[in-house]
């Protein structure tokens, strides 16, 4: 019996049925235990996997006037993407593929990670949605233990115009002191408004490295409920960067557990928003073990009437031994009507701690520093783009790839500039 | 021959007057000393000249050349050939030193009017012509390498900071420069460097207003005229010798004279 003739789903903005579920996998030829995983999925999502609104990291995102597209995509491959390995990787066992060939092809490296669905509960319906339907620009990753993948794997994930939903799923495992980079670029087409949640999972092997880069940059009308979980085992080092820029409106949630010693993580984020755009973030960092560190920055840039959210919570669980955390949130206000709501909360549930604090500002450009600039010649404009790359710098610095670097740079440029072709005298 | 002159300059700060009209021409070719007890306007007067929104000018004129600076945005004045080196310049995080000389030189080099059509017209330096520059800049003015790939007065030391003033100066080539107290918080030797700075600078093209708390960088820099600022006014005009004097018998030698020539 279909899902969406029961009285409690009908409650909720979004509907999904067994039979959507079933034929979407059945038309994509998938094996059983896929589909089963799909309908598994679906069993998630439930009016109680649903944010009620009352949620501390919901109550600023209202859920209403969701697109009233089509939820399940008949979209099956990303015109533009592709999944470059060079030859050193190809030998080493490396696997980058789309996630449905990666099924067919690796089940039994697939199979463990595809089932879980767990994460902040109140995503819980989007992630099971993105779990029962995802499609086109779905991905697997898989690196071998020891294999270190020199050149940053990059996905152009481009939907074209429609107003079917984005929902895909990106699976990153990186085994045991193995070392990868992966660049996903996410953007759209058209103006009609559409449903998209890129579900992301990482998982980073014990003395793994891994740099998750996610640029945003949808079309208008675009509402991205995205989640991203990254799990970290002991003597690991995550860093990860998502670039809001684009047109879309965003509500993702970040979770990143850190569940051995010594393991380091580090969350930046940048926002260039804009128009009437609404970027919301909430974060939840959980540490455990010995000695490991978990850190975040967010920086964002608002202009006209955009609007950044940021709720953020670490929590230093009872178990660990001297960790060490930071989160750290930045807005620059660039017009009167811009606003920004950060949000940090601690939670130390023990005493054996290193470090744990959080600082988050919001303010206009200071007029010292604007006079200064245009002393030098340059117009009020141009002076206003240089302060904000010069705020933006301290994350761009982090990424040592250029190309990755001018990717992300490309993203924010329809947004902030273009006065300073960064990197050049450097 | 270029002519900076001010006329009858009035600015108050927040409600509250500090210039009551100031009168003074600059040539290019030429030094002025401007000299002043605390709270005598002299920061005051090279920030209105340069723009600063805080300081309203109620009254007076800055013309440069026929050129009303006043009624130019701050950008305009810059280009127009004014540059002042501040007193506390700004920290701007992020943006190297070369990064910020090299796209404010090409700021100063777009036409506004470009070919007619009312569009700006771009005309960068060449990377190559302004690395040359930088390189002989740095080299008068024994910066180190490590300097411009530093983010802009980004924990710089006062002197480092000076020094940076000193060197933007250089880089863009102004027809007037304004000094605000750049000797200040200076130790000798960064007071000797920044001197020699502003001296290399002296050419029949420029002029410079040096505006100054103490006689001391005057030992270095060798002005042609000193002016006394008291109480938003400019009340004794003289040579180098003035600066001397100031020196020995301090301003309040200056304020008592003016006081009892008004009684």
């Amino acid at each position: 019996m279909p899902l969406a003739s029961t009285p409690e789903l009908s409650t909720v903005p979004l509907l999904l049925d067994r039979k959507t579920v079933e034929q979407h996998s059945l038309r994509r030829n998938e094996p059983e235990w896929l589909r089963a995983s799909r309908l598994a999925a679906l069993g998630r999502f439930t009016p109680e996997a649903w944010p009620s609104g009352q949620e501390e990291e919901w109550r600023r995102f209202p859920l209403k006037d969701l697109p009233p597209g089509p939820i399940a995509s008949t979209l099956d491959h990303l015109p533009g993407i592709q999944f470059k390995l060079d030859a050193d990787a190809i030998a080493a066992g490396v696997i980058f593929k789309g996630l449905t060939r990666a099924a067919l092809d690796n089940p039994q490296l697939v199979r463990p990670h595809i089932t879980n669905g767990d994460g902040i509960s109140s995503h819980a319906a989007f992630r099971a949605a993105a779990d029962a339907l995802w499609s086109a620009g779905s991905t697997f990753v898989h690196v071998p233990a020891g294999v270190e993948v020199r050149q940053p794997l990059v996905l152009d994930k481009a939907w074209p115009a429609s107003d079917e939903a984005m929902l895909s799923r990106t699976i990153l495992v990186a085994e045991r002191d193995s070392s990868v980079v992966l660049v996903e670029d996410l953007s759209s087409e058209g103006e009609a408004p559409r449903l998209a949640i890129p579900h992301v999972e990482v998982h980073v092997g014990a003395g793994a490295r891994v740099w998750y880069v996610g640029i945003r940059r949808w079309a208008p009308g675009v509402l991205d409920l995205g989640f991203q979980r990254f799990r970290s085992a002991r003597d690991s080092e995550l860093r990860s960067l998502n670039v809001f820029a684009g047109q879309g409106r965003s509500k993702v949630g970040i979770e990143s557990d850190i569940e051995g010693d010594g393991a380091t993580v580090k969350l930046f984020g940048l926002v260039a928003a804009g128009d009437s755009q609404r970027i919301d973030v909430n974060s939840f960092q959980s540490l455990d073990g010995r000695a490991s560190q978990s850190d975040l920055l967010y920086l964002s840039a608002l202009y006209e009437r955009a609007k950044a959210i940021f709720y953020g919570k670490i929590r230093v669980e009872p178990t660990s031994h001297g960790t060490g955390s930071y989160q750290e949130c930045r807005n620059m206000l660039l017009s009167d009507k811009a606003g920004a709501d950060p949000i940090p909360v601690l939670e130390i549930l023990t005493n054996d701690v290193v470090r744990c604090g959080h600082g988050a500002t919001a303010g206009a450009l200071s007029d010292e520093e604007l006079f200064y600039a245009m002393s030098r010649g340059f117009d009020r404009d141009a002076a206003q783009q240089l302060l904000v790359h010069g705020f933006f710098r301290r994350v761009i610095n982090e990424l040592k790839d250029e190309h990755v670097r001018q990717r992300v740079l490309n993203a924010v440029r329809p947004r902030i500039g273009n006065i300073a072709e960064m990197g050049v005298l450097e | 021959m270029s002519k900076l002159e001010i006329r009858d300059l009035v600015v108050s700060v927040e409600g509250k007057q500090i210039l009551n009209g100031i009168d003074l021409v600059v040539e290019s070719g030429s030094v002025h000393a401007i000299m002043g007890p605390n709270g005598s306007g002299k920061s005051t007067l090279s920030l209105a000249i340069m723009g600063h929104p805080k300081y309203k000018v109620a009254r007076g004129q800055v013309v440069l050349d026929g050129i009303d600076l006043l009624k130019l945005p701050v950008d305009a004045r810059a280009r127009a050939g004014v540059f002042l080196a501040f007193q506390y310049p700004s920290a701007i995080p992020g943006v190297s030193v070369a990064n910020f000389l090299r796209t404010a030189i090409n700021a100063r080099r777009v036409s506004q009017n470009g070919d007619g059509d009312g569009q700006p017209k771009k005309n960068d330096m060449p990377i190559p012509q302004f690395r040359k520059l930088l390189a002989e800049k740095t080299k008068l003015l024994q910066v180190d390498d490590s300097f411009i790939s530093r983010s802009v007065n980004d924990g710089f030391s006062g002197g480092e900071k000076k020094r940076l003033e000193i060197l933007q100066m250089h880089m863009f080539q102004p027809g007037f420069a304004i000094l605000d107290e750049t000797d200040s918080g200076l130790d000798i030797d960064a007071l000797k460097t920044v001197a020699e700075g502003i001296e290399a600078l002296r050419s029949p093209t420029v002029g410079i207003l040096l505006i100054t708390h103490y006689e001391r960088i005057l030992r270095y820099v060798h002005p042609d005229f000193v002016h006394v600022l008291v109480d938003g006014k400019i009340v004794r005009t003289g040579g180098r010798e003035l600066a001397a004097e100031l020196e020995q018998k301090g301003y309040d030698f200056v304020r008592e004279a003016l006081y009892q020539g008004r009684s």
